[in-house]
């Protein structure tokens, strides 16, 4: 196969047409290239309305391969993001069009817009995260607090949580650190006493 | 069954918007599935909906079955944005953007060296990109990257 030249050329094009869309679009997404480097992109989409991601700013890492576009760009949230889709931990996302159902005439740019929607529509079926996967499935409103906690503390959305904040307050109280009390009571379901035994096993 | 999962897609509607779709169908709509979307309505909120055909079911003369109108069934759908590929269809190559007036990345001048192929499907690439497109789609259906149709090429008809 030849250098990566179209993969360049073609993102230098896509990073051009971005840059010229609209103000109003570039509110919904937005791309830069990391440092100048074309093969090292950063995207930015805003959480979709009446979604608990409403409002906040999710940052995602786009890497572009030599064989780009005839191979899809992987892309995973660097904002944390509970979503059934989207692993808690790594930021991998769970997206046909992002592996086997990948077209060379796609952009990142409708990828991101489908990461957008898939925000706005999980696919609880298919999912990538199996413990939020299986809580938006039994416990919706636990799901969606879950995520608009996690909404606020990472993406800065402006709803506020109270309960959880608290929860995670009472627990940072106790000497354990603040990202890791988040995730173990997100993962317990909000159960302070389970979570305490997760971060101190006897 | 659940081998068939639902899977988010995007396309474009009659009204060249691109919209996202939730389907059973475990690769998506093709565009010609898609064509048989009988209309969009409107509603007061200006939310739109689609109307998949409302049709009496149609049934096989001889084996009495009834024939399948769509191979998929859009079960949620939401507008997103509103975007279109810019010039992709008229001026430009879809794989590697660049205009028809130039070549591909691979040649130095446009023309004879550096063909422009048709599809089945009307889509236009240059021959050396959707050659590469082909190639790395392998043991999969050899479909157009910006339909997903089978590709056929009918320049040479
Ligand atoms: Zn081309
Ligand atoms: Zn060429
Ligand atoms: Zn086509």
């Amino acid at each position: 196969m030849s250098a990566p030249n179209m993969a360049f050329n073609r993102i230098q094009r896509e990073l051009a047409e971005v840059a010229k869309a609209s103000d109003a679009e570039k509110g919904i997404v937005s791309l830069e290239a990391k440092d100048g480097r074309l093969d090292h992109l950063t995207g930015v989409i805003k959480g979709p309305p009446s979604s608990p991601y409403e409002g906040g700013t999710y940052v995602l890492d786009i890497k572009i391969p030599p064989e780009y576009p005839f191979k899809p760009p992987e892309v995973k949230f660097a904002t944390k993001v509970w979503h059934p889709n989207v692993s808690s931990v790594t930021g991998a996302i769970c997206l046909d069009i992002l592996r086997t159902n990948w077209a060379a005439a796609m952009t990142l740019r409708t990828v991101m817009i489908s990461i957008q929607a898939l925000l706005g529509s999980p696919v609880a079926d298919d999912p990538q995260d199996a413990v939020v996967a299986s809580q938006f499935k039994t416990n919706r409103s636990l799901f969606d607090s879950t995520a608009k906690y996690w909404a606020t503390t990472y993406a800065d959305a402006p709803s506020e949580v109270p309960e959880m904040k608290e929860k995670v307050a009472q627990m940072v109280a106790m000497g354990f650190n603040e990202s890791d009390v988040r995730d173990t009571l997100s993962w317990s379901g909000w159960d302070v006493a389970k979570a305490l035994e997760k971060l101190a096993p006897e | 069954m659940n081998t068939r999962q639902k899977r988010l897609c995007t396309y474009k509607d009659q009204l060249n918007k691109d919209v996202q779709v939730v389907t059973d169908a475990p690769s998506g709509p093709t565009s010609a599935e898609l064509s048989a979307v009988e209309d969009m309505d409107v509603d007061e909120e200006g939310n739109e909906k689609i109307r998949f055909n409302d049709k009496p079911d149609v049934f096989h003369p001889k084996t009495g079955k009834r024939i399948p109108k769509l191979a998929v069934k859009i079960t949620e759908w939401r507008a997103v944005a509103t975007w279109r590929w810019k010039c992709a269809e008229e001026d430009d190559c879809g794989i590697c953007r660049s205009p028809f007036s130039a070549c591909c990345n691979d040649c130095k001048f446009p023309g004879e060296e550096c063909p422009i192929v048709v599809g089945k499907c009307s889509h236009t690439f240059h021959v050396h990109c959707i050659q590469k497109w082909l190639q790395s789609q392998q043991q999969q259906r050899q479909t157009c990257p910006m339909c997903r149709q089978d590709w056929k090429d009918v320049s040479k008809a």
